[in-house]
């Protein structure tokens, strides 16, 4: 398993040798927590007009992706909470502590730079506790298509 | 006296169902699909899916970055 720490790797279509011009991006962010994220160092060998998938650990790291250079990014850290209240999804332990200045998963909005968009997802593990109420964990599958179709 | 007592039951019951769930539930992953228009997307990508699987939490404590 390669690290992407800060770099991105073109990635081939499935069924291709070798990478061309339709590649897609896999764009790895450093650690947020070790104060070794460089969005910028991580994007500058992505060619300006190139599709690319923007990932990092902690979603506060996406606060310093350009503007317009990830249009698709993701994020994990924050277990979606781990412990929520039915019927109040918002509602989370996250909401009280001091990290939790943005929702704890899924499409995060009003957050960022322009033209980029964040998902975070709930993880599949947990911590501290071995618990999740109306949390499950998550795998997520997403379906790639042009934007201008 | 006895209605109290019958609702610290019924509470305490209750919580103990919750924390039996939250052990269970742990083990109930949820597949989420989204679809994504992306600028630039080359045709021989069209359709394709990309998982994301996060948090393994494999170990105890936070690893060298400091990232728990």
């Amino acid at each position: 398993m390669r690290v992407l720490e800060n770099e991105a790797v073109p990635v081939a279509p499935s069924g291709e040798e070798g990478v061309q011009n339709d590649a897609l991006y896999v764009v790895g962010i450093g650690s947020y927590m070790a104060g070794k994220n460089r969005p910028p160092v991580a994007l500058e060998e992505v060619p300006e007009p190139a599709a690319r998938l923007v990932v990092m650990h902690n979603p506060d790291a996406f606060a310093g992706v350009p503007a317009h250079a990830a249009p698709l990014a993701v994020a994990g850290h924050t277990h979606g909470g781990q412990l929520r209240l039915p019927y109040a999804p918002e509602w989370t332990y996250l909401t009280y502590v001091a990290e939790a200045r943005i929702h704890a998963d899924g499409w995060i909005h009003d957050y960022g730079q322009a033209g980029n968009r964040l998902y975070v997802n709930r993880g599949i593990g947990f911590s501290k506790l071995p618990l999740r109420i109306n949390c499950p964990p998550e795998i997520t599958l997403f379906t790639l298509v042009n934007a201008r179709e | 006296m006895k209605t109290v007592r019958i609702g610290l039951a019924s509470l305490l019951g209750l919580a103990v169902l919750v924390a039996i769930w939250g052990l269970v539930e742990p083990y109930t992953i949820s597949v989420e699909r989204h679809e994504v228009p992306l600028d630039g997307l080359a045709a021989a990508w069209e359709g394709e899916q990309v998982a994301v699987v996060s948090d393994f939490q494999i170990g105890i404590g936070p690893g060298p970055s400091g990232e728990p």
